[in-house]
């Protein structure tokens, strides 16, 4: 009997293994492979994209003992921690809210539709708002809030907002799968226990979609932290995000190996932060798991 | 005997001539040939189908693929497509261009392969054989003439206090911010080995900078909105501008003309070489140079072009004397040092 279960474990692990092989293979040709390159790449002592011989660390010396680089560094984790706090905040409501209630369909449909937009177009519509002759300054103005016009474009705030919004959607998604699987009657049976709306919130709602709403930061905060165009159109002459220091090295300056040196760095801490995010999720599910038993 | 002779004269120049007579007996050379070129996208490759494209469809039979991207990025393709390459032709700037030939990328063509290669001016030909130019555009003084009360004459004016919070320049990322920097170096008692007296002029532009860009496409933006009412641009876009009816003037700057040039060159190992050569030669061709002048207003390379009236004055650089006058750019020094310059720009100027 024993060795007949064991035989059938066997024969589903197989099965298992078969189903995941094709993604693993694709995950191994185009992540591991161009990742494996620019590691490759990143210990070249060259500062160039041609003739690369030779190993050396130095460019991650550079890029980890300048203040210019170690600074954006820091900038642009902390921006993104901040986006990543605020997507949460503004989308898990949102995301409950479309989770619970009538007509999901147009609601996901809503929230997916900014998705569907070029990130360019998004960019070029936030100028039309933001800017000196744009929308915001004619209500303000008309309303006399402003005697003259402000420039709410090319600053670090506009650019951790455009950010935000443009990523909200992930939170929202990512809130809405597992709320949807809450049970609407285990938020009435805290109520029937006399736990008000409050309490319901922070002791059974909350800890329930604990793991949407670290999933969805996750996915905001790689995605803030590595984010190029926003912070290099709506960012103007003074926000140094991280990225652009990437690409500026490897499009511009053509200087190959110091550009796979930082992105492998940011790529180092985006992993980190996703690590440090998973175990504060698996952490207060616990007690979830514990009441499922 | 004679008549005889005669009779076998005729019979081979009507066997040369029926085939090229009748374009349905025969092949086209290039009949089925397809090659692979990198473009910019938007209008410009709209203008090279209708002045390079076609016409080599027509004549040669061959199709012409243009991958619409930037320089850059199809510079990073090609290098990493080298045993099966990505492109037939590579489209590059002066500063590709350099990089490129350093790397062996490119094979140096001669005027036995593209015939058009003697028409065009020499001093855009830096490089002989590897980089043949096929449109030079220059950054220029742009201004909005309905809020700018004093025009700038200079890139320094730039730092006109007037113009606060409504000047957008290219950065160092993009070729035109470059060749602004060392203008501004130039003119103020500096040269391209030492740019500090540029970027003190720079430092002061800073306090009225809306934004500094590499992306023409934005600036094209903040410019059509009134976003930013001065500007140093490529003096084609501006003109693209002025047709649309933005309210604005191209300066030719006191600090004198500087530009770049875009080049075609030949990816070494193409499997299509003939037909290659056909496309750098048409591109290069007084045909084609006249097509982008008269649509993007970027200057004709090839010393054969006569722009009409209407725009022979809105093309910025044409003719043999300004061209003549705009000083040499040492891209060498600037392949060579723009990494330094950069980092010195993101440490002084945020």
């Amino acid at each position: 009997m024993g060795q007949f279960l064991r035989r059938l474990a066997w024969s589903r692990d197989i099965y298992l293994a078969g189903l995941l092989t094709p993604a693993v293979v694709a995950v191994m040709l185009i992540l591991s492979v161009p990742i494996a390159w620019l590691v490759r790449i990143s210990l070249y002592p060259q500062d160039q994209s041609y003739d690369l011989s030779g190993w050396s660390a130095v460019h991650y010396i550079k890029a980890l003992t300048d203040d210019l680089y170690l600074g954006s560094l820091a900038r642009t984790t902390l921006y993104s921690l901040i986006v990543t706090v605020g997507t949460a905040i503004l989308g898990f409501p949102l995301g409950y809210a479309a989770a619970r209630g009538r007509l999901r369909r147009w609601k996901i449909f809503f929230i997916v539709l900014p998705l569907t937009l070029s990130l360019i177009v998004n960019i070029f519509g936030w100028i039309m708002i933001l800017g000196q002759n744009g929308l915001l300054n004619s209500v303000l103005l008309s309303v006399h809030l402003l005697d003259q016009p402000r420039q709410f474009l090319f600053g670090v705030g506009t650019v951790l907002v455009v950010l935000g919004h443009t990523y909200l959607p992930f939170q929202i998604l990512s809130v809405m799968s597992v709320v949807t699987q809450i049970e609407p009657m285990l938020e009435e049976a805290s109520a029937s226990l006399r736990g008000n709306r409050w309490v319901t919130f922070r002791r059974v709602i909350i800890p329930l979609a604990w793991p949407g709403i670290v999933a969805g930061s996750t996915i905001v905060f790689i995605l803030t932290i590595s984010a190029f165009i926003i912070p290099q159109l709506i960012g103007g002459a003074s926000v140094q995000m991280y990225a652009v220091f990437v690409f500026q090295q490897m499009m511009t300056v053509l200087n190959w190996p110091f550009g796979a040196s930082l992105s492998l760095i940011l790529l180092v801490v985006a992993l980190g932060f996703a690590t440090v995010f998973r175990t504060i999720g698996s952490r207060t599910e616990e007690p979830k798991s514990a009441v499922a038993k | 005997m004679s008549l005889f002779r005669i009779g076998i004269y005729l019979a081979a120049i009507c066997a040369l001539a029926l085939p090229q007579g009748s374009a349905f007996a025969q092949q086209k050379e290039f009949e089925g040939t397809k090659i692979v070129v990198n473009g910019f996208g938007g209008n410009l490759d709209d203008v090279l189908v209708e002045s390079v494209s076609k016409p080599l469809k027509d004549q040669y039979g061959i199709t012409v693929e243009i991958v619409p991207g930037s320089v850059a990025s199809a510079y990073a393709k090609a290098m990493t497509s080298r045993s099966n390459p990505a492109f037939d032709v590579l489209i590059t700037d002066d500063i590709t261009l350099r990089a490129a030939t350093k790397a062996g990328l490119i094979e140096e063509v001669s005027a036995a392969d593209v015939p058009n290669m003697t028409q065009l001016y020499p001093n855009f030909v830096p490089l002989g054989g590897y980089g043949l130019p096929f449109f030079a555009s220059v950054c220029a003084l742009a201004y909005n003439k309905e809020h700018v009360k004093t025009p700038p004459q200079a890139l320094s004016d730039l730092a006109n206090p007037e113009l606060k919070g409504r000047v957008g320049i290219f950065n160092l990322e993009s070729v035109g911010g470059v060749v602004s920097l060392i203008s501004l170096a130039e003119a103020n008692g500096g040269s391209i080995q030492n740019l500090d007296p540029g970027f003190a002029k720079l430092k002061e532009i800073a306090p009225n900078l809306a934004t500094a860009t590499s992306s023409p496409v934005e600036m094209y933006n903040l410019l059509q909105r009134g976003e930013i009412w001065a500007s140093w641009f490529w003096s084609g876009r501006v003109n693209a501008l002025i047709d649309q009816g933005a309210p604005l003037a191209i300066v030719v700057p006191k600090e004198k003309l500087r530009g770049n040039l875009d080049f075609v060159s030949l990816v070494k190992g193409t499997k299509s070489r003939g037909a290659a050569l056909k496309f750098m030669n048409q591109i290069t061709s007084a045909q084609a140079s006249l097509a982008i002048a008269r649509s993007v207003y970027f200057g004709p390379t090839n010393q054969t072009v006569t722009l009409p009236s209407g725009i022979e004055k809105r093309v910025l650089p044409y003719g043999a004397e300004m061209i003549a006058s705009m000083p040499p750019v040492d891209w060498d020094a600037v392949v060579a040092k723009r990494a330094s310059w950069i980092e010195r720009w993101n440490r002084e100027m945020r």
